[in-house]
């Protein structure tokens, strides 16, 4: 039995110099604008070139100098020397509410998950209940509510660190919820319950680590806010008090001063604390995609070998004027450039006709496609040109590639499932996905909708646009992304395996609708298959992918009967259920 | 070949409500049986309730109607308890092997988990097994630290394969397995399935649109329609000859490879009916070519076409006959 292994060299998520060597420019300013945060929060207080609680009159309100770099404020304290020593307190305090708030949170929005719609009656109550209270709780302005804890409570820093994570904990709860309801519609959620997990067990286990990124962001934008709750609670004196140095009542403290023009005073810390919750934000973005799984191991290939008809295949004629789409010598570079994603490829596209694309898995045929959308994955460098009606993907404004894609040119990508949102229905996303190109009513919307979903042959189109995905099988979930792909009469169809999971009958009635759409309407398509039999049927022309590379293309009837790779030599025996 | 039973499937139906007025009719009075040892191949339309009757046989949903008998034990009556127990005796394989796999979670992890669960070896055997597991499957040692994502599709697949073996169970459901898989890898994993059926005597469910790999995998195919299950039979017989107008047209609807074959002839056309509160009347009326009025009566029962053959038309004798 062949077994195929890839063989390249595989490289894991471990080690802090991967990850940053993975970052961005950008991202890596934020990291350490980040770690400028934390530094001064541990070590401010021991930095600061002046005492920072000591008043002396004799230094009151002095503009910033050369002694002084940021002022005094109206005890004679050196600003500068309490901006590095106040970070210390909101910081913590901020961090210490926030862990609490998604210690608590978050396994409660597992449980919330787990009620809901649970077969218990008692159960799917008491995460309905749970639900309705959060409500009421999150009705209140934040920070009122937090006020009024403090206000019951007393001041203190024990007690600002509760009230900041009390008002913080619901944001957890309805996060890791809304996150495990939609893992739960994921196939290794139900694997876990195949083999035997219990329900809470799986989604402890298998569930909560996969919602860690979200949280993990979440986390830093509510460390963000947290701060800006502490500072706006000793602001207003409901929280830490001076003389220790504090944002908040520095900003209060400096307040009255400012329409005297001695603006330092509240000022610096103002933007401090603006910069702080700005910086928290965006590091939570970079930790989180830094947290997705094989983020820094993007797939890799191996290399094919050279082979003759590569070369005459690559330098396929690119300049047909008649082309609706044209790509020029595409490459696409991932991490290693010895070894590009996609090579050199060429091949171009007129009105009405329909390209096959063909080849092992890994070979390249969705890479190529989501190029040809201008939608390679992250990290991925494209050289060369696409060309759509005449117009240069690569270089085109995204609005106007927005406006483009979904309209003109038309996607349909394998996995239905995983497109459709979880908890929208039917009817409400393809709504959205009309109205977002076109001018309509709700209702006028609904009915154009309804009237797609007939074409590509599902029964009780209003009964479909209430379902939510997980109602759905495979097979019509693949017709709804069908049917939202056709939705605005495109020029060009990219699908890739349109047509996987479908019944073979339903699986003609959908080819002969791409057929009618090529011959009346002239809709070029483009198809990524693995089913030769539709290649052979319901194609033009045969691209051939190995490797990144284009090894094989022409004509259907040529390209089957007599490939003259040893790829499409394989695919042909296989497909005829002789083993590889 | 005959096979000494183990899955017994009496009038299983699986309804999910709607609403007040309105259910989904996924499984409609469904009774079949799968021997030890022995492939039951699952066709049929999409939406026609395949994946459900794999689930219930699971349990993993619960059937609204109908008993299922396990190795003599009654399965739809068994408790949580009981249930647990049995896992490890019934296992699923899922169609996208990527999405099944947790992907915070090596491959070893992965597949020695349902050791870990169900027996009380330490963590060190659960992991040679598991280890073992995947060397049979046709992978090597050196991904057993790898993540899914890490892998190819087909070796995902393998380690979804070993994961669902690892326990040695009676039963494994197949849910298309081989539908994301390119020719070659599909070829493959159709070979691993083989060969650990011959070295385990385990019996699958092989649910699966891919015809080719049903015929190849089978020993007897069942085809479903909108919940029904019209036609059931051992695969040379049901290969010969067709004896369900549905059937036939699945059939004749495969696309060959070869461009310079005819395209064959589209038999069915029409819309596939509604599964919201399906009708007593049988299900392919609406598309089929020789429906006659009386079709719309009831659903036909099934009919002993014989050798072990049934199918659920009232025209199938005349089928038979070559009459029409
Ligand atoms: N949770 C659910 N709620 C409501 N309806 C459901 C649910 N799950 C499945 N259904 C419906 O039950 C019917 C059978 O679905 P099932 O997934 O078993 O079909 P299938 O034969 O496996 O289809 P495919 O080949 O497309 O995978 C479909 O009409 C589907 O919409
Ligand atoms: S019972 Fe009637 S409608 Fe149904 S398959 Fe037979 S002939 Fe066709
Ligand atoms: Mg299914």
């Amino acid at each position: 039995m062949a077994f195929v292994a890839s063989k390249g060299p595989s490289r894991r998520l471990h080690g802090v110099r991967r990850v940053w060597a993975g970052l961005s420019a950008g991202d890596r300013i934020v990291v350490l604008l980040f770690a400028l945060i934390v530094s001064v929060a541990i070590a401010g207080p021991w930095l600061a070139p002046h005492p920072t609680m000591t008043a002396d009159p004799a230094q009151r309100l002095l503009p910033p100098s050369l002694e002084h770099w940021l002022g005094t404020d109206d005890n004679g304290i050196d600003v500068f020397s309490r901006l590095l020593a106040a970070p210390r307190t909101d910081v913590t305090i901020a961090l210490v509410a926030t862990l609490l708030s998604v210690l608590v949170g978050a396994p409660l929005g597992v449980l919330a998950g787990l009620f809901e719609s649970h077969p218990r009656r008692v159960l799917s109550l008491t995460g309905e209940g749970m639900l309705r209270l959060l409500d009421v709780l999150q009705a209140f302005p934040v920070f009122i509510l937090a006020m009024v804890l403090v206000a019951i409570r007393g001041p203190g820093t024990e007690n600002v660190i509760l009230a900041v994570a009390f008002v913080n904990f619901p944001v957890f709860l309805r996060l890791v919820r809304s996150e495990l309801l939609s893992l739960r519609q994921r196939p290794f959620a139900e694997a876990a319950r195949a083999i035997g997990r219990s329900d809470l067990a799986a989604a402890f286990v298998h569930l909560l680590p996969n919602a860690l990124p979200t949280v993990v962001v979440q986390l830093s934008v509510t460390v963000g806010f947290a701060v800006l709750l502490t500072a706006g609670l000793s602001f207003v004196g409901a929280g830490i008090r001076p003389p220790t140095p504090e944002l908040g009542a520095m900003i209060a403290g400096g307040a009255k001063f400012m329409a005297l023009g001695q603006w330092w005073v509240s000022l610096f810390p103002g933007l401090a604390l603006g910069a702080i919750v700005f910086v928290c934000g965006l590091f939570g973005e970079v930790i989180g995609r830094a947290l997705e799984p094989g983020a820094s191991s993007a797939p890799r290939r191996r290399r094919a070998p050279p082979l003759a008809a590569a070369a005459a295949a690559t330098n396929a004629p690119a300049a047909d004027p008649q082309a609706l789409l044209a790509v020029d010598r595409l490459s696409l570079i991932g991490d290693d450039p010895e070894a590009p994603l996609l090579e050199t490829m060429s091949l171009s596209l007129r009105p009405g006709e329909r390209l096959g694309i063909v080849g092992v898995a890994g070979a390249g045929k969705s890479l190529l496609l989501r190029t040809v959308l201008a939608l390679p994955p992250p990290g991925t460098t494209v050289r060369g040109r696409v060309r759509f009606e005449g117009r240069d993907l690569e270089t085109l404004p995204a609005a106007e590639l927005r406006r483009l894609r979904g309209a003109t040119l038309a996607a349909i990508l394998p996995n239905a499932k995983a497109q459709l949102n979880p908890l929208v229905r039917i009817g409400d996303f393809m709504a959205a996905q009309i109205r977002a190109h076109v001018r309509c009513s709700e209702a006028e919307a609904r009915r154009r909708a309804a009237k797609m979903l007939v074409a590509v042959g599902l029964t009780d189109p209003e009964r479909r646009l209430d379902a939510y995905p997980h109602e759905l099988s495979g097979g019509m979930a693949q017709r709804v992304c069908i049917a939202i792909a056709l939705l605005h009469r495109p020029r060009l169809l990219v699908a890739d395996e349109p047509t996987a999971g479908l019944d073979v009958t339903v699986q003609r009635q959908v080819l002969d609708l791409m057929l009618k759409l090529s011959k009346e309407q002239n809709v070029a398509q483009i198809v990524a298959t693995r089913d030769l039999g539709i290649v052979a049927h319901y194609c033009d022309t045969v691209a051939v992918l190995e490797g990144g590379r284009l090894v094989e293309m022409g004509p259907v009837a040529a390209v089957l009967t007599a490939p003259s790779s040893a790829v499409t030599h394989r695919l042909i025996a296989a497909s005829r259920g002789e083993t590889a | 070949m005959t096979f000494a039973p183990l899955v017994q499937v009496a009038h299983l139906s699986k309804r999910f409500r709607l609403d007040r007025h309105h259910y989904v009719g996924a499984v409609n009075d469904i009774s079949f049986t799968i021997g030890k040892g022995e492939t039951l191949g699952l066709v049929g339309e999409s939406g026609s309730g395949k994946t459900t009757v794999g689930r219930c046989l699971l349990r993993l949903i619960e059937p609204s109607a109908g008993s299922i008998t396990f190795a003599g034990a009654d399965l739809t009556g068994a408790s949580a308890a009981e249930l647990r127990a049995l896992r490890p005796r019934l296992q699923l394989v899922f169609q996208d092997p990527l999405a099944s796999l947790n992907p915070r979670r090596t491959i070893g992890q992965t597949v020695a988990e349902p050791l870990r669960l169900h027996t009380r070896q330490s963590a060190a055997a659960c992991r040679a097994a598991a280890a073992e597991m995947l060397r049979e499957v046709g992978l090597d040692a050196s991904r057993f630290d790898r993540y899914p994502i890490e892998l190819t599709a087909s070796e995902q697949q393998r380690v979804g394969i070993a994961r669902a073996l690892v326990t040695r169970p009676d039963l494994v459901v197949l849910d298309e397995p081989t539908s994301t898989l390119d020719p070659i890898m599909r070829a493959e994993i159709l070979d691993v399935l083989e060969r650990m059926q011959a070295a385990l005597g385990v019996s699958y469910l092989f649910i699966s649109h891919d015809l080719t790999a049903v015929e190849r995998l089978s020993h007897r195919i069942a085809v479903m329609y909108l919940g029904r299950l019209v036609e059931i039979g051992s695969t040379r017989a049901l290969m010969r000859q067709q004896d369900h107008p549905y059937t036939r047209a699945l059939l004749s609807a495969v696309l060959d490879a070869d461009p310079t074959k005819p395209i064959p002839p589209h038999v069915v056309e029409g819309e596939i009916p509604s599964a919201v509160n399906p009708r007593d009347e049988c299900p392919f009326v609406g598309r089929c070519p020789i429906h006659i009025p009386v079709c719309r009566d009831a659903m036909p029962g099934m009919a002993d076409m014989g050798g072990a053959h049934f199918a659920a038309c009232v025209r199938a004798p005349e089928l038979v006959r070559g009459a029409l």
